[in-house]
Order: C-alpha cells, then structure tokens, then sequence
C-alpha cells in the first residue's frame, strides 16, 4: 500500500515559547488507515493535527523542522487551500468552523472557493448532506443546530470537497451520548464504506478499541507509542503515566492480572472480554 | 429590539425578489439623494418612499419605530442646538437670554426656521438607517456577497463586508451571554443602574467580549483556510442571480427618480 501521510521528523515551537509543542515526530500512513490519537490535554494533539495542511506554521507562526507530506504535497512547499484539496480539516470547536449563513451555503462554501462547477458542487453538497444524514437542513442556520448536528455539518463541509484524508479534532468530546454516537458511526463510514484515511483525535477509548487500525500516544509532544489498538491498551503502566484512561474492559482486566488471574491477551472490546472469561471460567 | 437588523427576514415580496445589484445600485442613489438634498419637502419625500418600500417588502413596522424612539434623543438635542444657535427670523419663542448681557445674550430664541432644520435633519437620519436593514434585511448575506462580486469587487473583500454583517447577531447573542453570566455574579448594572454606573461597567462586558472575538477569530482563520479560502481565482458560485425585466424597471424607475429630486433639489 502506498503512503499517504509522510511525516518525517517535526519538531514545532508555537511563536513566544520556548518548550516545543511536538518534539521530533515521524510516522506515516497508507492509504484508508483509520489512526486514532489519543494524549493527555495538551499534549499537542492540535497542533498535530495542524500540521496535516501546514497551518502550523503558516498559520500560526513560531519554528518548524521536519517535513509533512499529504498525499504527495509537501506543506512547505504548498499553500492551505491547495493541502486543502487533500486533506480535510475538523478542528477542535465545531463552532468556530460553522459561519456561514445557512447549512447549504456552509457546506458549498470549501468547493465553491476550489472552483468547482455548479452542478458538481449541487452534487456534492446533497451525497454530503446525506451521508451525514441531515437531508432538508440545507436552509438551517448551523449555529443553531444540535452540537452533534453540527460536527457532522463540519464533516459534510469538508467532505465535500472530496479530500483523501479527513482529520477530525476531538468531534465528540462536548456531545452528550447519543450525539457522540452518530458522530462516530458517521466517522466509521468514513473509512469503512468511502474508504477515506481517517485521523481522529479522540478520548473515547472504547470507540478506538473498537474501529481503529492504529493508535497514536502523544505525551508532552513526544509519539511515545505506535501500534494497534491491541498492542497500545495492553500497556497498563504506560497509559497510565501518560494519564490516559483505557477502554473499562482493559482496566478490569488489569486488576484481574494483578490479582492473579491468567490473563496474557488483554482484551480491548466487550465481546473479547466475554469470550475470555467465559474461558477462565470454564477452564 | 432582540432581533438584529442585518438579519435576512424571509419573504417573497417584490423587494425581495430583486437582484442584490439593483438593491446596491438602489442603495448608493439614494444615499447620494439624502446626502445632497437639504429642503424638507423633498426630504418628507425621499423618507415617505422608504417607508413605503418598507412596508411593501413586509418588514416589521416595529423597527422603524424602534428607530424613531432611538432617535429622538438625537433629535432633542439638534432641537435644542438648533434653537440656541440656528440663525433664525421668525421667532417663536423670545430669547431666553436677555440681550444686555454680552457674548451669550439674545441666544435660546426659538425660531421656526430652527425648528424646521431640526425636523429636516430627523428625516434624513431617519430615511438613512432605515435604509441599510431595507436591504440587508431582504437579500441573504451571501447574495449580497454575490452580488458584489459580480459588480467587480473581489471576493475577498465582499466575503469579508458580508461576514461582518453575519456577526452581528453572533456578537449581540454572545453580548446576551455575558450579560446573563455577570448577572448570575449579582451584577445588575446593565439593566437598572446610573448611566455613570452602567459606563464603568462596561469594561466587564467588552473585555470578554473582545477575548472571545480574537480566539474565534483565530481559529476561524483556520477553518476558513482549511475550507480553501482564497484557492481559486475563479471562484465557482453554488447560487446564481440574474436581471430579470423587473430589475432594470426599478433601476430605471430609481435612478429616474434621483436625477429630479436633484434637479429639484437645485432649483429650490
Ligand atoms: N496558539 C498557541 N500559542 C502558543 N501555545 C499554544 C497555542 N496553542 C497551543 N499551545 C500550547 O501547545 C501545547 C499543545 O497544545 P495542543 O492544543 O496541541 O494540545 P492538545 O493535545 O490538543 O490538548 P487538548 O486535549 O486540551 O485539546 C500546549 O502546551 C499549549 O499550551
Ligand atoms: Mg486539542
């Protein structure tokens, strides 16, 4: 498979700081990959996400070494808009990224500034529009959406614009439960039936444990660890000096092993949990 | 007044219905006409067809009254200064000021011709503020913007014109929340209190106020970019407006209009 995220050795410092925000970090991605990122608050999760259409540091200034390549575009070399066309943007506050009008000049807006004609554009805005799942709120304002309504116009928006990779910025991390779980099952589609790459910063570990083919730990701008969900959630000592809570079902298995039980495989989802106990018990 | 003034008021009136460009071009007549004109009929005139055309597009009449009340204040105080200063020959009140004492004596006479400058100045103000949310009210901002962009301005700098407009209700519902916050803190100057007690608290309110425009500004730079903000020169436009008949009648009709109330303007 060949790679679509090159990212080779970054080291960023925001402008008026002295300790870096992400300290020499290098991975790449092949093509349809669902990474998830996972770190404590501020970590530099954001600014890694930044990184993906150079608005670290065109955007916010301060110095950068290393080289991120999106799809054969280097961020050096290439402005925003046309990182753009590869990769598309969630940021952290939904809010902050509805400000248009109405949901249908919203979600134009990205393909109208790449030039796309009119009836691409009528396309595009109604398959994004479905995918989400919010047909007839073309002419709704976005501020006044739900906020699990919202996320998912900001990934229609951006959506649209037909990019190879999605990075999506803590998407559920203000929504109550049942909105989470829309924004996540419209994210797993993402990868799963339009086959996008996908980047999601997340602190839902069940979710990752479930859908992820990767895992990402970032700890004081530092990639500490890169691995499956499997490999990343068995390592009970280092999550938690990295104050990351795991999935529930690795946590009990954690003490379970501290008590003695013979557990090698740390499960990571429920059904995985349910097949090994009902061995222990069995056995 | 809770509802912004920029904020599109749906309809599917006339006035509605006409191209931004006529709106624009409508626009700029007739600021030049209540900029040029000084006499009061022709201002009664200019401000009787606003309101008609308010009430033909069915905006809510409530505003231009909230307007009026608005302004009043404005206009106490051209009365006043107007009666004190205004040079007039037929007096309707004597000098308040006996005329033995110098500098200042023989002025607070109120003269009519005072009177009449005021009331001409209140209808010019008026006709002007009722002028902006009969256009902004009924064409959406990104018609607007649209319509800019056709007329020869760049996008950027209409995008940006139309994005101001857009929040202002964003401020003002942002403006409500930091109220409602201060008030949970007991601090009720906003609503009841002295004037001199509501100016000094004014800094709670702005300093928020502005934090949160400069955050949101910062990271709205950043979705827009990433949206490709500024990518193309030939920007691609989902909505499309056209001129139609009933486009260039108004736009004729308008500036028809225009050149004889200027024609009349000088003649009086
Ligand atoms: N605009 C900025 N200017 C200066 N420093 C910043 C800026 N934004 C973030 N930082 C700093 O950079 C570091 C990484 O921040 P970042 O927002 O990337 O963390 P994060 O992992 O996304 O955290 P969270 O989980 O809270 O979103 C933090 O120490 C933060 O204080
Ligand atoms: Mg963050």
């Amino acid at each position: 498979m060949q790679n679509i995220i090159e990212v080779a050795n970054i080291t960023y410092a925001y402008p008026r700081t002295d300790i870096p925000a992400l300290n020499n970090i290098s991975f790449s991605v092949p093509q349809g990959q669902f990474v998830a990122i996972i770190g404590p608050t501020g970590a530099g999760k954001s600014t890694l996400c930044y990184c993906f259409n150079g608005a670290v540091p065109r955007l916010f200034g301060g110095e950068m070494s290393g080289s991120v390549v999106v799809a054969g575009k280097d961020t050096y070399e290439n402005e925003i808009p046309v990182m753009a066309q590869h990769v598309g943007l969630v940021v952290q506050n939904a809010r902050n990224q509805l400000f248009n009008v109405n949901v249908q000049c919203e979600i134009a807006f990205g393909c109208e500034n790449l030039g796309f004609p009119r009836q691409k554009i009528i396309q595009n805005l109604h398959d994004a529009l479905t995918f989400v799942g919010l047909q007839g709120y073309e002419n709704r304002q976005p501020t006044a959406l739900s906020g699990g309504q919202q996320q998912r116009v900001a990934i229609a928006c951006v959506l649209a614009m037909e990019p190879d990779v999605l990075v999506l910025d803590e998407p559920t991390s203000e929504l109550d439960p049942i909105g989470s779980e829309q924004v996540m099952e419209t994210i797993t589609r993402l990868n799963r039936s339009l086959g996008k790459t996908v980047i999601l910063v997340s602190h839902d570990t069940e979710f990752i444990a479930q859908f992820a083919d990767r895992v990402l730990v970032i700890n004081d701008g530092s990639l500490v660890l890169d691995g499956s969900p499997r490999e990343v959630f068995s390592k009970a000592d280092l999550l938690s000096s990295c104050r990351i809570r795991p999935p529930q079902v690795c946590q009990l298995s954690y003490e379970l092993r501290k008590k003695g039980f013979p557990i090698t495989d740390i499960p990571i989802t429920i059904d995985e949990a349910v097949t090994l106990y009902e061995g222990l018990q069995h056995g | 007044m809770s509802k912004s003034l920029v904020v599109y008021f749906p309809g599917q009136t006339f006035f509605h219905k006409l191209d931004p460009r006529t709106k624009i071009i409508f626009m700029v007549l007739v600021s030049t006409v209540i900029f040029a004109v000084q006499d009061l009929y022709l201002s009664a005139f200019i401000l009787a067809v606003m309101v008609i055309l308010w009430m033909v597009a069915r905006l809510p009449v409530a505003i231009v009254y909230g307007f009026l009340k608005a302004l009043l204040p404005v206009f106490a105080f051209l009365f006043i200064v107007q009666a004190l200063l205004y040079p007039g020959v037929t007096p309707i009140i004597k000098p308040l000021i006996p005329s033995f004492i110098p500098w200042i004596g023989g002025m607070g006479q109120i003269n009519l011709e005072g009177i009449l400058f005021a009331v001409l100045l209140m209808f010019r103000l008026l006709a002007m503020v009722i002028l902006l949310p009969l256009v902004s009210m009924t064409t959406p901002v990104h018609i607007l913007a649209l319509g800019m962009v056709r007329m020869g301005l760049p996008y950027r700098l209409a995008y940006t014109i139309t994005a101001a407009l857009n929040m202002v209700p964003i401020l003002q519902s942002e403006i409500g929340v930091i109220v409602d916050a201060q008030k949970l803190r007991a601090m009720s100057t906003f609503e009841k209190g002295s004037i001199w007690s509501k100016v000094k608290s004014y800094p709670v309110l702005v300093t928020p106020l502005v934090i949160g425009a400069m955050r949101r500004a910062q990271s709205m730079a950043v979705a827009m970019d990433s949206r490709a903000f500024g990518a193309m020169k030939t920007r691609t436009y989902i909505e499309d407006i056209n001129l139609r008949p009933v486009d260039w009648i108004f736009m004729i009709a308008s500036t028809i209009g225009t050149v004889g109330i200027l024609i009349l303007a000088t003649k009086i």
